[in-house]
């Protein structure tokens, strides 16, 4: 009960990741470049989404989560407020999310449960923790910054038919290493977009853990240019569950003062 | 228990249907059915192996551009076959107002204040009813009638201004001894209302508020009236009390650290009447940290301090002994100091399809306590199960030694649309 139904974020905050890339294309590029461009170019100035989150079980079962976001880059284009309201199922409708991203320190979160009748700050969340309970971890929707891996470029070769880089990145350090529950990500970045089409994680023993597929990159600021994936889907090799989330409306470039991102917005059922 | 399933499927295969689905989402309605098996009734009259049901609807209409409100019902047998009629209860009815800056909200609501867990000495404006017969916490709350006004003064800042002149106590479990005593509410008028100030920040890292409230205790003080051929006369009452309060909750990396104090000045300034609570300090501080993935503990102490105390004990004479006894137990006042500690501990497995939860009060200076674990079950997005139990210790004449009768294990089947 005590930090449930923050699932809606994952859709806002995968908004966060998804975001589209810079112009790119450069022979010349380092595997530190291509993943800074990877970066920045899911940092989308504002966009309103709606979306559905279906998380399916080894067994086949769904369950099936639906919310809307509003999400807005902050002054020094790093960070991202994100406001999520859950509409379905019954049992979260109308459950609030508001997270204010901090890189230079802990994120302030709150979380509004109908039941309660007030928000409640949240403790910063640790970047392995499940998002949710989806397969997504708070560190797979917000990307930890890029120095904190060391990134060497394997090879390129074709996802979904996209040309991508094949890049490996490895923690620079047993903090990062185990702050992220990663012992390293291979990334495919599509070379047209820089954007992330596929990513595999390896546990701290270095057995292959999750896999991320996203597609339909769409891209919703034309300069510099900014890419939204919209379609995620994540799989734990581990326990055969699988969480997919399906952008049903994206609306770029929206009025987002620093007003909607307050606990009044959330508590308004 | 069967028949409720019936009926059950029979709502539910009526939710499913599609047309009825979109209804629903249109008129922002939804709700939950429920199955409930409590091993000990909640009031305290002995009876054991309660069977009952409650349907629960909501809805959240758009009155105009910039009003809406929210109805939510609950109706419920809380023990079906056991003499205990149907009844419903209007939760929440209000009109909310947006203004740019400002929301204002006319109706029967219900108002928490505090950022403690669980415990929340600033929580003192609507009731909770603590003989419902359902499992978690926030089945306890229902409404008052009253207006509420948020002034936005900044992103970070709100003025919230609470105002009733219908004061509703909260219910709790009485002693079958206790029932044939009358109860007196205030009335209701303007000069019994009761005011609600707080200003309240979030942001920028800490989270706080200052408040001031003047109106009733939402629990009851019994009095001596005098005494007849039958015995001694009492009634039950509830007086009025003006708390000053703040909280807190502010984060250092991994941990959070929430308090709460409030100050409750009451008439009885000289600690000399047995039939009105003495004036008190009540504070709580914890923090809370998360483990591993999901593994959230919390941990608070709280004191109260009471002034001008008096041990009920030392009143020679017994009806007022008695009196003061009763009053100090409800009200946590059998000591001067008293100390306590709180702990929750929950986790999630499965992806959130399974959840743990043990909450534990300890009142180290009575040496009694109460714990309550409960293990939920998500089967899908509409079905859930629920099993978990109350258990209280202690003497008698404790906190919640005195709630020993409501121990027990109860479980939770519900559906909700």
């Amino acid at each position: 009960m005590r930090r449930p139904v923050l699932a809606a974020a994952l859709l806002g905050v995968s908004t966060l990741v998804a975001l589209g890339p810079q112009t790119a294309h450069s022979a010349e590029l380092s595997a530190h470049d291509i993943m800074e461009k990877n970066f920045f170019v899911s940092k989308i100035k504002s966009m309103k989404t709606e979306s559905t989150m279906v998380l399916i079980n080894d067994k086949g079962q769904q369950r099936e989560r639906k919310n809307s976001t509003l999400l807005k880059l902050q002054a020094n284009g790093i960070d991202s407020k994100l406001l999520v309201k859950f509409s379905t199922p019954a049992d979260i409708k109308g459950t609030g999310f508001l997270q204010v991203e901090h890189s230079d320190g802990d994120d302030d979160l709150w979380i509004y449960l109908p039941a309660l009748k007030k928000s409640r700050r949240l403790v910063a969340n640790n970047k392995k923790d499940s998002f949710v309970g989806t397969d997504f971890s708070y560190g797979d929707i917000s990307l930890p910054k890029v120095d904190l891996y060391r990134h060497a470029l394997l090879r390129s070769e074709a996802v979904d038919q996209h040309d991508s880089y094949v890049i490996e990145s490895v923690p620079i350090n047993d903090t990062v290493k185990s702050n992220s529950g990663y012992s390293k990500k291979i990334t495919w970045v599509r070379k047209d977009s820089l954007l992330e089409a596929k990513v595999e994680y390896y546990d701290l023993s270095g057995r292959l853990l999750k896999t991320q597929l996203t597609t339909d990159h769409k891209l919703v600021e034309p300069n510099p240019p900014r890419w939204f994936p919209l379609y995620r889907e994540m799989t734990n090799h581990q326990t055969g569950h699988k969480t997919i989330i399906r952008f049903d409306k994206i609306e770029p470039d929206v009025p987002a003062p620093d007003e909607q991102f307050t606990t009044r917005t959330i508590e308004r059922e | 228990m069967m028949l409720f399933l019936t009926a059950l499927a029979g709502v539910v295969s009526v939710a499913h249907a599609d047309d009825f689905s979109a209804f629903l989402l249109e008129q922002r309605v939804s709700g939950v059915l429920r199955a409930d098996y409590f091993r000990s009734s909640r009031i305290l009259d002995g009876r054991a192996d309660m069977l009952g049901a409650t349907a629960q609807i909501k809805a959240l209409p758009s009155l105009g551009e910039n009003i809406d409100g929210k109805l939510e019902l609950r109706i419920a047998n809380p023990a079906i076959g056991k003499g205990a009629g149907t009844g419903s209860r209007l939760l929440e009815a209000y009109a909310t107002v947006h203004f740019d800056k400002a929301d204002l909200r006319l109706g029967k609501q219900i108002v928490a204040w505090g950022r403690a867990d669980g415990i929340n000495p600033t929580d003192n404006l609507t009731p909770r009813d603590l003989t419902v017969a359902l499992p978690f916490e926030e089945d306890q709350r229902f409404g008052a009638t009253a207006i509420k006004f948020d002034a936005y003064l900044s992103p970070n800042h709100t003025l919230t201004v609470f105002m009733t002149p219908f004061f509703k106590p909260a219910k709790i479990p009485l002693p079958t001894a206790s029932r044939s005593i009358r109860e007196i509410t205030p009335a209701r008028t303007l000069a019994n209302s009761e005011l609600g100030l707080k200003l309240d920040k979030v942001g920028e890292g800490f989270d706080w508020s200052a408040s001031y409230f003047h109106g009733f205790s939402l629990l009851p003080d019994l009095r001596f009236l005098g005494g007849n051929a039958a015995g001694p006369v009492l009634e039950s009452y509830y007086d009025r009390i003006n708390v000053l309060g703040a909280d807190f909750a502010r984060n250092f990396g991994r941990y959070g650290l929430r308090g709460e104090l409030a100050y409750v000045d009451t008439r009885d300034k000289a600690g000399t009447d047995p039939g009105v609570k003495n004036p008190y300090l009540f504070w709580i501080v914890g923090i809370d940290r998360t483990f591993f993935e999901n593994l959230n503990v919390n941990i608070q102490f709280f004191q109260r301090r009471v002034r001008r105390h008096h041990a009920a004990e030392e009143i020679a004479e017994p009806v007022q002994r008695g009196i003061a006894l009763q009053n100090a137990i409800l009200d946590g006042q059998r000591d001067r100091i008293s100390n306590g500690i709180s702990f929750r501990v929950g986790d999630k497995w499965f992806n959130d399809t399974l959840e743990a939860e043990i909450f534990a009060v300890v009142n180290a200076t009575r040496h009694d306590g109460f714990i309550r674990p409960l293990l939920t079950y998500a089967f899908s997005d509409h079905w859930k199960g629920t099993v978990g139990a109350e258990i209280y210790r202690g003497a008698a004449d404790t906190q919640f030694g005195s709630l020993k009768p409501k121990r027990g294990m109860f479980a939770e089947l519900r559906y909700g649309f």
